[in-house]
């Protein structure tokens, strides 16, 4: 691809521009891209104190890009403002997008109840369950806790949740019967 | 310990020898399972001696395991830097760790499944695969979680089952994510709305080798938002289905790009493959983007060679601790360049 500025070199920077109202893709060479006096897009060295990047890090999903929508100063349910447990004191997360320890989730539950929905549009968790806290190693264990959970959602109304563990009682059982996904065919969904 | 950083310079990792499927655009898969013990604080959390007591409290619980027993057991802290770089470039442990390696541990599992305790959270099950296979991904992450989970007990809530330092985990603490090169759809000008509606769906799109908004040589990261209100099988069915389909854009658009122009495309990849094989220096920016161009050109059928596994590899072969590794000394900006070119020329030579 050519540059979009001078017509002449080869392009080698993608740029975005976003006005306010529009955004808008240019392709650059690397003079024209330093022309434009944003260093953001001047190609550098990693040696040269700008790293392309961390690479495909196994820390990088949860830190980056994930905006919790948690507003310390949002009005909130009464509850404690620090973890007995470990002292982290909720204004916290605001900044640092995580919670001091296990316990938090305890301590903070009334309220980040709301921001749990927010982030993952569901409220309560549908999938593995550890042995322990199970009682019993087998997936007869886990398919009966779930018809635990499935009466509880129906009770409290939550159609749409008791709809899903209904769903995924069928495929646990289903699973137990010996059949599962597999990665032949992208684009197509399991079992269906 | 100095055999696995051999190997780890000299060898092919299993999850990038693009044996996988849809090797053409997706590099490779990863799932990973977070967990966290229940009495201690998460890793960002805690003190000096806090992480100490829980790296202690793992290495022992771990160690309780046979395949764990087995396994290569890094301790970061013991590194020298430039290993602890090699570990970053090969995307095994987050660069934040270089500059606080200690009580830090990686576990080798095996070539492709490793066990990362004290980074993010206390403990990541972590499986890798060739290519696009996110249910094999699982797979291996889940059965390293069944041999563990009696060992550490891991903090799990009966409302939003595992728990992890961010609340973006909860649930079930798992993050699917792919490598793809996207060039089709970037070239195409598709590669924002395709972005955007990936968003809509809960996914996260990011680029690997990026500066603010700029995307370097069209390689992308795409990883699941939501791990709470599905089970591990339907994250990783919806994460095929919807990534499926961004697979089958990236190949229309290759395919288009290649019917309506063909001389262009032939052009293109022949004229970044000739700075490839003359230049006597290039920086690392530059590498990829020429590299991404080469890259299209060997899956379209325009070049045969390099294989796409070599191409897989060079990205991180390119980087600055790979380079120094191989030249076994410090390399300042110039030396680094001139390492890079010498190594890419190589690669394409007589092509």
């Amino acid at each position: 691809m050519i540059c979009q500025v001078c017509g002449t070199r080869t392009a080698m920077v993608h740029l975005e521009e976003f006005d306010g109202a529009e955004r808008r893709h240019l392709w650059l060479c690397e003079i024209c891209a330093q022309a434009r006096n944003d260093d953001r897009f001047v190609p550098q060295d990693e040696d040269e104190g700008q790293s392309v990047g961390s690479g495909e890090t196994f820390g990088s999903f949860l830190d980056q890009g994930f905006d919790p929508g948690f507003d310390p100063e949002a009005p909130v349910h009464e509850g404690p403002e620090f973890c007995p447990a470990c002292g982290f004191e909720l204004v916290q997360l605001g900044t640092t997008n995580r919670l001091g320890c296990p316990t938090c989730y305890e301590t903070f539950r009334d309220r980040l109840r709301p921001l749990l929905v927010r982030i993952h549009h569901h409220s309560s968790h549908l999938g593995r369950i550890p042995r322990r806290t199970l009682g019993e190693p087998s997936l007869d264990g886990e398919i009966a806790r779930h018809r635990v959970a499935l009466e509880k959602a129906i009770v409290a109304e939550r159609y749409e949740d008791a709809a899903r563990m209904r769903d995924l009682i069928s495929r646990l059982e289903s699973e137990r019967r010996g059949t599962s996904g597999r990665d032949e065919t992208p684009g197509t969904p399991e079992g269906s | 310990m100095r055999e696995f950083f051999a190997d780890l310079v000299q060898r092919m990792p299993a999850w990038l020898d693009a044996s996988g499927p849809e090797a053409g655009i997706v590099l490779s898969t990863r799932a990973r399972l977070a967990r966290n013990l229940r009495a201690f604080p998460f890793p960002h959390h805690a003190s000096a001696v806090e992480l100490a007591t829980v790296r202690g409290e793992l290495g022992r619980r771990l160690g309780e395991c046979p395949d764990l027993a087995a396994a290569q057991l890094l301790e970061l802290g013991e590194l020298e830097d430039r290993e602890l770089r090699l570990l970053v470039e090969c995307g095994l442990v987050g660069a934040d760790l270089v500059s606080q390696p200690q009580s830090r541990a990686l576990y080798a599992v095996s070539e492709d499944r490793f066990v990362l305790v004290n980074e993010e959270d206390h403990l990541q099950l972590i499986a890798l695969r060739s290519g696009f296979a996110p249910n094999s991904a699982l797979d291996a992450a889940m059965d390293l979680d069944r041999r563990v989970e009696d060992l550490i007990d891991p903090a799990f809530d009966e409302e939003w089952g595992y728990l992890t330092a961010s609340p973006a985990g909860v649930g079930t603490g798992l993050r699917l994510s792919v490598l793809l090169h996207l060039p089709g759809l970037v070239l195409a000008g598709e590669i924002e709305k395709i972005c955007n509606a990936l968003g809509q769906l809960q996914f996260k799109v990011q680029g690997l080798y990026q500066k603010g908004r700029s995307v370097r040589g069209a390689i992308f990261q795409v990883s699941n938002l939501v791990c709470l209100g599905q089970s591990e099988t339907e994250m990783a069915r919806d994460f095929r289905f919807h990534l499926g389909r961004l697979i089958q854009h990236e190949r229309n658009a290759r395919d288009q790009l290649l019917a309506r122009d063909p001389v262009g495309v032939e052009d293109m990849v022949h004229r970044n493959l000739a700075i490839l094989r003359s230049a006597r220096l290039i920086t690392s920016q530059e590498a990829i983007d020429r590299l991404s161009h080469v890259r299209l050109g060997v899956d379209l059928g325009v070049v045969a060679a390099p294989g796409l596994d070599c191409l897989n590899e060079v990205y991180r072969r390119s980087r600055k601790a790979h380079l120094e590794a191989l030249a076994d000394r410090k390399l300042d900006s110039k030396a680094l360049s001139q390492a890079r070119a010498d190594y890419l020329r190589g690669l394409v030579q007589g092509i």
